[in-house]
């Protein structure tokens, strides 16, 4: 297990990841709308608005590849709590009828990776 | 966007409209079918989705609810992936919603994008041609199957690249061109043929009454009599199955996913030979879903029980209302259909235990009691429904040698069947049965002249051997069979004779 001064870095590491995707999405016509939204049991790191979709956006970053690819962390139990952030911070602005996209970004040292309509929210029942 | 595509459900083989729906909303994306789908149907999402992107097509991404209508009714296997692609394709605006109007469409969706063969397609063909579409689309490996429906434009296509384009209007399938049943109706040769039996006169004789008549038929004889042999003898002498009976009895093998991929209609009758540890769902039909069992499979053909004594009695009993009916109704707590089982029954079994039990040389060492008993297995109403009784003795061996006269080829016996069979055809046209064996005592009067000589002689039997009505009954019927085979149309002595000869062993006692 990490200790306490490894998993500080580990935020601080994801947190500068974070910063780097929003600029990046910036050059690119998003407009962020909300950064690191969180409910009481789910989060969304970016939401941002592109052509009329509202994008929430699930950010991973790796220093290396030794642990797999970066998308292959977001598991279905982080797309449920995606979906839930999504589905809360649509009610709370009243725009549960507006089109919505799951994307996840890959950040790489130097290189960022964009999955549009990367999941979409598991099937009711 | 909303988008409607019309296919079929098969309610056990009878096609109904299915409905599938598709609508995209706004909100978080995600994809609902409901509409009581199998888990085979729940899947079809996957498939569905790696089909169109495999197929350089990409339906806009959003809130998917495909519904298959009528809602109430549970829907099956993996046919609806072609209308739900299609479906979605039409309502993300790709595909206009007029290109699949008035069109029904099946199929299922390999990951690639191409199609595969669908069960039922035949009932589906017959489907969109009652209903007066503009055309079915279906697999290609379903073509020879439905290729000998007319009056509806079938197109056969082997992805989902090419009904899209077909759909746009950028290539174009060309309908199947419908082929006449006659044309399919070539005798595969069959490794059983009555001339490969030598001897056996009598239960040849039998058969051939049985074949030409539609009887049931039971045979007892000790082991190694040929009893199997002569049974599988029986399809190569049957009448060729009309167009009808073909159509029927393809379509209750397609809905079963039966067919092999590619397989024409089929134009041989049936012979179903389920082995004795056979349960009654799997003789009658049964299961969750209500599944067809062997009787129904056996469908205009022949229904073969070798070692009857050997099957559970149970199970044998559940075969006397199908055989009786000509249908059988299987009722399940999900599930209640009605499947055909006109079929005709051919038994064979040992007559006692170790199987010699008359037998000359008193080869049989099981005690009396012991015979009575493993004769008591069969129940007395299976039997009942038994006209055609026949003691396969073992084979002489003069008649193994090559000095024998050669047999008669089955060939031969059939052209003799398929006249005794048309005689029938003539006789009941319009009263709703086809052969003799359906016969009941009120047409018996009506539809048998007998000559005096052949009245008194079956008076006489009657009183020799203490008759009940029900074998009085049997024995002009199998007479009537005779007759037919002989080209008269009136029942003589000589017919008679021959049928008494044939009447249940147990009812000389």
């Amino acid at each position: 297990m990490m200790d306490k001064a490894a998993r500080r870095n580990a935020r601080e590491f994801g947190r500068r990841a974070e910063e780097q995707t929003a600029a990046w999405l910036e050059t690119r016509g998003y407009r962020i709308l909300e950064r690191n939204y969180r409910t009481r049991v789910s989060e969304a790191d970016i939401v941002a608005l592109s052509g009329g979709t509202l994008a929430f956006i699930e950010v991973k970053a790796r220093s290396g590849s030794a642990y797999g690819l970066p998308c292959e962390a977001v598991t279905p139990r982080k797309q449920a709590k995606v979906a839930h952030a999504a589905q809360s911070w649509l009610y709370a602005h009243d725009m549960l009828d507006a089109p919505v996209r799951f994307d996840v970004i890959e950040v790489y040292p130097g290189r960022i990776r964009h999955i549009r309509n990367a999941f979409e929210a598991p099937a009711a029942a | 966007m909303f988008a409607r595509v019309t296919s079929y459900g098969l309610d056990g083989v009878e096609p109904f409209e299915v409905s599938v729906e598709v609508s995209y909303t706004g909100g978080i994306p995600s994809f609902d079918l409901v509409g009581l789908p199998d888990a085979a149907v729940k899947e079809s999402k996957e498939r569905v989705r790696s089909a169109l992107a495999n197929s350089g097509l990409r339906p806009s991404p959003g809130r998917v609810t495909v519904n298959l209508a009528p809602a109430s009714v549970k829907k099956y296997g993996s046919v609806y992936d072609l209308p739900i692609a299609l479906a979605m394709l039409v309502g993300s605006g790709q595909l206009e919603a007029g290109a699949v109007a008035g069109m029904v469409f099946v199929g299922e969706l390999a990951l690639d994008g191409s199609l595969r063969q669908a069960p039922g397609a035949l009932s589906g063909a017959l489907f969109a041609r009652e209903t007066g579409a503009s055309a079915l689309i279906l697999p290609r490996d379903n073509a020879r199957e439905v290729s000998c429906v007319d009056r509806v434009p079938l197109l056969a296509a082997a992805s989902l690249r090419e009904v899209v384009d077909h759909l746009a209007g950028r290539s174009r399938i060309e309908p199947l061109k419908p082929v006449p049943y006659e044309s399919l109706r070539e005798r595969a040769s069959s490794d059983y043929d009555l001339k490969h039996v030598r001897g056996q006169y009598e239960a040849k004789r039998v058969l051939e009454i049985m074949a030409a008549g539609g009887h049931n038929l039971l045979m007892v004889g000790p082991p190694g009599s040929g009893k199997t042999m002569l049974a599988r003898c029986l399809p190569g002498i049957l009448p060729d199955m009309s167009f009808e009976e073909a159509l029927e009895v393809t379509r209750i093998h397609s809905a079963a996913g039966e067919l092999r991929a590619g397989s024409a209609m089929l134009t041989e009758r049936p012979f179903r030979a389920p082995h004795h540890s056979a349960s009654a769902a799997s003789l009658v039909g049964g299961g969750r879903d209500a599944s067809p069992g062997e009787i129904t499979f056996a469908h205009h053909g022949v229904l073969f029980l070798d070692e009857l004594p050997e099957y559970a009695p149970h199970a044998l009993d559940t075969l006397r209302q199908p055989l009786e009916d000509g249908f059988v109704s299987v009722t399940r707590a999900h599930a209640r259909k009605v499947y055909p089982s006109r079929v005709m029954l051919a038994a064979a079994m040992n007559p006692c235990k170790c199987g010699y039990y008359g037998e000359e040389g008193g080869r049989c060492k099981c005690a009396p009691g012991d015979v009575k008993r493993y004769q008591n297995r069969i129940s007395g109403p299976l039997l009942n429904r038994i006209d055609l009784r026949v003691r396969v003795g073992a084979v002489k061996v003069e008649d193994l040698s090559s000095a024998a006269p050669a047999a008669e080829s089955s060939a031969r016996v059939r052209m003799r069947v398929q006249a005794a069979r048309e005689r029938q055809r003539r006789r009941y046209a319009g009263s709703g049965i086809f052969t003799n064996a359906q016969l009941d005592s009120s047409m018996i009067g009506r539809l048998c002249p007998m000559s005096a000589e052949a009245d008194d002689l079956l008076l006489a039997a009657a009183a020799r051997f203490n008759m009940t009505p029900r074998p009085y009954f049997r024995i002009v019927r199998v007479a009537r069979t005779i007759a037919d085979l002989a080209g008269e149309d009136l029942i003589g002595e000589e017919h008679v004779a021959e049928a008494v000869r044939y009447r249940a062993p147990d009812e000389d006692r």
